[in-house]
């Protein structure tokens, strides 16, 4: 078995140069080219210029509206259905595994566990359900 | 095959029987929320409190009945019920129940959704056991938040109140920030150590070097430890608002409805002196970690004690009081944990272990004291609709002289040293001073007396205010109106009378027979099944 190459072999306070060194040398070249380009280059806006450029359009009306609250409820929503496909895609691989299968008992172990999951995950569902969250016309 | 026994053949060294009292939280929890979603008449809802609080005693039984194998490792590694987490655990139920008790007049008075508050409160008591018996440092982190979370919430239920929703901003953002701070600890501790079990840790840092995978060994690198525990102890500061974490305290006590104030005082409290008494006992194991950590804990202690009660004699709002008095008795406590740190290196081997139960024994005494004792005054204020401005206080005995009496023995045990020997404030403030000066922190226990004798002035400024002042019109116009609505749900309030009248007997019995407290932990040591 291959140790974790950095941290297994390395103390703690060198493992973490690297990682040090490069945010030294992301914030040096950020602020850099801040600070020098104003002394290099010639400043002479018009409206032009000042527009937003390839990065995106001019905002219509004020950009403080209101979000209708049911959308912030479809995210909930989708934070259960999510929740649910990550463990299940990782579960169904792991079924699916020949060498796991040939355990005894594995399928049935692995069934009651995913099992006791959903019921979990489906206590969260009927209490959306009851709550009308399904409802979008409500 | 059984379905126990394929569940023993696939995870070993979990057993069913030893989580029980986690499994009864989560199916009471999860039977709290069926429940509302499934009721559709308020008059079913009404059995909601019953629900929740039939889950806390049953999750108390099953603690009492001893589940859970006693000062030994268990599930995975991952838990250890030794006698503080065991009585502290008990202690966040009994006062989450009070939260429940407390609720239905809550509920119907603000016209808050009941389903998600006794869920929340439940999930506070599961959270908050959990983070006290935990022996692994990412499940306290799961655990502390599953609390938090839950204690958000709750502060901010009450959404027509707008202080309620300004409070529970404020606890979010600054709880957030800390946890931020509390994960970070952890994994610069994980970085050293190369693990989070607390008793691997100790192990570790008794030999001085780190295991590696390949098979080799590093010094252990001192830096990270020292870094890694204060990163930690902020984070936890923040949780237990010792001073100068404290700010977000008197808002929120302020802003957020009393039951809510009641688990936030004490539960969190609790919990998280447990989980700061098991790191530090497992880093203290490391001959140099005291040096710094005394130091830094010493000073928060000091900090707390002070600020906290001069911050609490100016103040005039009852909840802001009790907040500032939660941060100086905390203080208290924190100098109790500091002479745990300092301990090892003045004592050795069984004598060590003797002094280090003795520190714990009682830092769980007072914790246990300081709930009793702030949910009676908190509780009373409750019930007589006090909480707001001091000045409707004026008088009070005359009005309500039952409730005058038991917010004066509150008052007069919070107090504790000095005026009121047969409370149990007086006991706990004695035996945490006595440790302090038993291991050569006679300074910080000087100080700590006479900040004891400060508090005095506050609260006992109350129970002037409340004895010997006459009842002007406007105090008397202020509580009435209160009283009134509090007073018509009648069954809520007379169990809420219950739980107050336990609460002051406890004051005297733990105050008289501290020890009693201890016959507790000897009865789940025992087990009443094994």
């Amino acid at each position: 078995m291959n140790a974790i190459p950095v941290l297994a072999y390395t103390p703690l306070d060198q493992a973490y140069v690297p990682v040090l060194v490069m945010l030294v040398i992301a914030l040096a070249f950020g602020l850099g080219t801040m600070i020098v380009s104003p002394f290099f280059g010639k400043n002479k806006p018009n409206a032009a210029k000042m527009e937003p450029y390839e990065c995106g359009i001019p905002t219509v009306g004020t950009s403080r509206i209101q979000v209708f609250v049911r959308f912030y409820l479809v995210a909930l929503l989708f934070l259960l259905f999510d929740m649910e496909i990550v463990y299940i895609v990782v579960w169904a691989l792991a079924m699916t595994n020949p060498a796991n299968a040939q355990v005894p008992g594995f399928v049935w172990f692995s069934m009651l566990v995913m099992f006791a999951y959903t019921a979990i995950l489906l206590v969260g569902l009927i209490y959306e359900w009851k709550k009308g969250v399904l409802n979008w016309n409500k | 095959m059984t379905t126990l026994a394929l569940i023993q053949a696939y995870v070993p060294n979990i057993h069913p029987a030893h989580i029980m009292p986690f499994l009864v939280m989560l199916v009471g929890a999860i039977l709290c929320l069926i429940f509302d979603a499934m009721s559709d008449k308020q008059g079913s809802r009404d059995l909601l409190p019953w629900v929740a609080g039939s889950t806390l005693v049953a999750t108390i039984m099953s603690l009492l009945i001893g589940f859970m194998p006693y000062n030994r490792l268990f599930a995975e590694e991952t838990f250890r019920a030794d006698t503080f987490s065991v009585l502290g655990s008990i202690t966040i139920m009994l006062a989450c129940l009070l939260a429940v008790i407390m609720g239905p007049a809550l509920v119907s008075r603000r016209n808050i959704p009941s389903g998600e508050f006794y869920t929340l409160i439940v999930f506070v008591a599961f959270g908050g056991m959990t983070m006290a018996l935990s022996n692994e440092l990412l499940t306290a982190f799961i655990a502390l938040e599953i609390m938090s979370l839950s204690l958000y919430v709750l502060t901010g239920i009450d959404r027509r109140s707008s202080r309620a929703s300004e409070a529970a901003f404020k606890y979010f953002i600054l709880g957030a920030f800390a946890s931020a701070f509390l994960v970070l600890g952890i994994g610069f501790i994980f970085g050293a150590t190369h693990t989070t079990h607390l008793h691997e840790i100790a192990a570790v840092l008794g030999e001085g070097s780190v295991d590696l995978v390949n098979g080799g060994a590093a010094a252990l690198n001192p830096i990270w430890i020292f870094v890694g525990f204060a990163l930690l102890f902020v984070g936890m500061c923040f949780k237990l608002s010792l001073a100068p974490f404290h700010m977000w305290a008197p808002d929120v006590y302020e802003g957020a409805n009393t039951p809510t104030v009641v688990m936030i005082a004490t539960s969190s409290k609790i919990a998280a002196f447990a989980l700061m008494v098991h790191i530090v006992a497992a880093l203290a194991r490391w001959d140099l970690f005291a040096e710094g950590a005394t130091y830094l804990v010493g000073f928060v202690a000091l900090v707390s004690m002070i600020w906290g009660n001069l911050g609490a004699l100016v103040q005039s709002n009852f909840k802001r009081m009790m907040a500032y008095s939660s941060v100086a008795q905390t203080g208290y406590m924190a100098l109790a944990l500091m002479v745990l740190i300092a301990l090892p290196g003045q004592l050795e081997g069984a004598k060590l272990a003797a002094a280090e139960e003795a520190i714990k024994n009682a830092i769980v005494l007072y914790l246990v004291g300081y709930t009793v004792m702030s949910a009676l005054a908190l509780g009373i204020a409750w019930l007589i609709g006090g909480e707001g401005h001091m000045a409707g206080y004026r008088g009070l005995v005359f009005r309500n002289p039952i409730a005058a009496t038991g917010m004066a023995v509150a008052m007069f045990s919070l107090v504790g040293i000095g005026f009121t020997p047969p409370t149990i404030g007086f006991m706990g403030k004695f035996y945490l001073f006595k440790e302090a000066v038993q291991y050569n922190f006679t300074a910080l226990a000087a100080i700590a007396v006479v900040t004891s004798v400060i508090s005095a002035f506050y609260y006992l400024n109350l129970v002037v205010t409340m004895f010997m002042r006459e009842e002007t019109e406007e105090a008397g116009v202020r509580l009435a109106c209160m009283r009134e609505q509090t007073f018509r749900l009648a069954s809520s309030d007379a169990l809420t009378r219950v739980a107050m009248a336990s609460c002051t007997a406890l004051i005297f019995l733990l105050g008289f027979f501290p020890n009693s407290l201890f016959l507790i932990a000897d009865a789940i040591k025992e087990g009443f099944l094994r």
